[in-house]
């Protein structure tokens, strides 16, 4: 039986000059799971996805990857989508698309093109004409179509429009396999619910929970956005 | 890795410097064709004054655009090397540069070589608009000529060997470009390790770089001094010709140029590889 275990956290802290971002958290994550990272704003949850995708350095603990520190190794496992546009504006989506191949051994080409057919969206675009919201959805399409160990997913469905959110929310089930886990971080809880397997509760830094969702309906007889209001109200 | 990277840095950077070249190269054509219709003379073509005027002030306006785009270009070549390093590796574009598997030192070199290949383009581009306008049918025997004649009066004169200075320079100038880059991007990744107010620790540290250099250059002068003083040194001095200490200067300045530039470039990949803060 090979190892379960993708993601491992030792301590990790991050502190920035006004704050501390992560306080020694202490986290393992096993392949095959949908994971809803929720908390409030400044809990620490894009701190968490920047430190897994290397473009953060820990203060201090030890973060690795299918056993790896984070690295070389480790970014070719990992699939990161982060909360903000990084595409450089004068590249076509074609351009773009051959940039990721290029680069990424495991990025599917045929199911990129395949995406973007369903989006409407032309892969002769500039990126510079698109939308907030089709640039978001470009970003997306990209980051799916590798076949990764780790899904690293920061705030997917927040500019995109609701049917936009429901194909992207099945792209993501779509894309489950069990060797592969996806990390979803977001505030909109009650659009995301139906695909998660476990949440985790970020407070100020600190993990303040960490359970399945079926844990969560049967034991308490609540859904993750109800337990959500409970816990962080204000 | 740093194939595909350089791939792609010049074709990010290719779509500024090419219009800028065919801008020049245009430029020094029109000035050519307008060196060719000498308008002094046009009168006895039968062109009116008034047209002789308005050709003069055209003439004089390409001759000026023509210095301006070569202006324009060179601190293009600067702006670009600031902004591909700043933007693409430290700005939201480094949330996809950074998660690509590759190393920082490929990065680095992949900003730098691009860099340094636009200025040498930038300077060879310059030196054929110039050819362009000055071209007449012999005139590549002409410098042929006169090169040869110069670098035999240079060594007549003075003993020194033109064409071995000539290679140093010419290394000196390129190490020069590498390191005065590297001193750009390690001042910026200085700057990247504070959380606030980056661009102006930048700057701080560009100004604390270049007072270290002085500072060690001006000890190397006076300790060389304080040397060379000594009778021993002072009768070595004696034997050797001036020219032979002018290689000496050439090449003590291409080691330390190298030197400095390994140390920019280790601050560089340190900032980058273990203290990467993308916001």
């Amino acid at each position: 039986m090979e190892n379960r275990v993708l993601l491992e956290c030792k301590g990790v802290t991050k502190n920035y000059p006004s704050k501390m971002a992560l306080n020694f958290l202490n986290l393992t994550i096993e392949r095959g799971r949908i994971i809803g990272l929720l908390g409030p704003n400044g809990s620490g949850k894009t701190t968490l996805i920047k430190l897994i995708s290397g473009i953060l350095t820990p203060s201090s603990g030890v973060i690795t990857v299918n056993g790896n520190p984070i690295g070389i190794e480790t970014k070719k496992v990992v699939s990161y989508l982060p909360e903000r546009t990084y595409l450089n504006s004068w590249m076509k989506v074609r351009d773009i698309i051959a940039f990721f191949k290029d680069f990424y051994q495991n990025f599917n080409e045929h199911k990129a093109y395949d995406m973007l057919k369903r989006l409407n969206i032309n892969p002769n675009d500039r990126l510079k004409t698109m939308s907030k919201g089709t640039k978001e959805k470009v970003q997306l399409i990209l980051v799916m179509s590798r076949d990764a160990d780790l899904y690293l997913l920061d705030e997917p469905i927040g500019g995109v429009d609701p049917a936009a959110r429901d194909y992207i929310l099945d792209t993501i089930l779509s894309n489950y396999n069990e060797n592969a886990t996806v990390i979803i971080s977001t505030h909109l809880i009650y659009d995301i619910e139906r695909v998660l397997d476990d949440v985790l509760f970020l407070q100020n830094g600190s993990l303040v929970m960490a359970s399945s969702v079926d844990e969560i309906r049967e034991q308490q007889g609540k859904s993750v956005d109800e337990l959500f209001r409970e816990v962080f109200r204000c | 890795m740093l194939g595909k990277l350089l791939k792609y840095e010049t074709k990010a950077t290719a779509r500024w410097f090419l219009p800028m070249y065919g801008g020049i190269l245009l430029f020094a054509l029109f000035n050519k064709l307008f060196m060719l219709f000498n308008f002094s003379d046009m009168d006895v073509h039968g062109i009116p004054v008034f047209f002789q005027s308005i050709l003069g002030i055209v003439q004089a306006m390409t001759v000026f655009l023509y210095v301006m785009i070569i202006v324009a270009t060179f601190a293009l070549t600067f702006f670009i090397m600031l902004q591909r390093f700043y933007k693409n590796l430290l700005g939201d574009e480094g949330y996809l540069m950074f998660t690509l598997p590759v190393d920082a030192s490929s990065h680095i070199w992949s900003k730098l070589l691009v860099s340094v290949f636009w200025t040498v383009c930038s300077v060879i581009v310059t030196i054929l608009s110039v050819i362009v306008m000055a071209a007449y049918p012999e005139m590549f025997q002409d410098f042929a000529l006169f090169c040869e004649k110069a670098f035999q009066v240079l060594f007549t004169q003075t003993g020194l060997n033109a064409t071995a200075f000539f290679i140093e320079f010419v290394l000196l100038v390129l190490i020069t470009l590498f390191t005065g880059n590297l001193m750009f991007y390690a001042s910026i990744s200085v700057g990247h390790t504070r959380g606030k107010h980056r661009v102006l620790y930048a700057f701080v540290a560009y100004i604390v770089f270049y007072m270290i250099q002085q500072i060690i250059t001006s000890v190397v002068i006076v300790v060389a001094g304080m040397v060379l003083d000594t009778n021993y040194w002072t009768d070595l001095m004696m034997d050797t010709a001036p020219t032979t200490l002018i290689h000496i200067i050439m090449i003590f300045s291409i080691l330390y140029n190298v030197v400095a530039g390994i140390v920019y470039y280790l601050i560089t990949n340190y900032v980058l590889s273990k203290k990467l803060n993308l916001e």
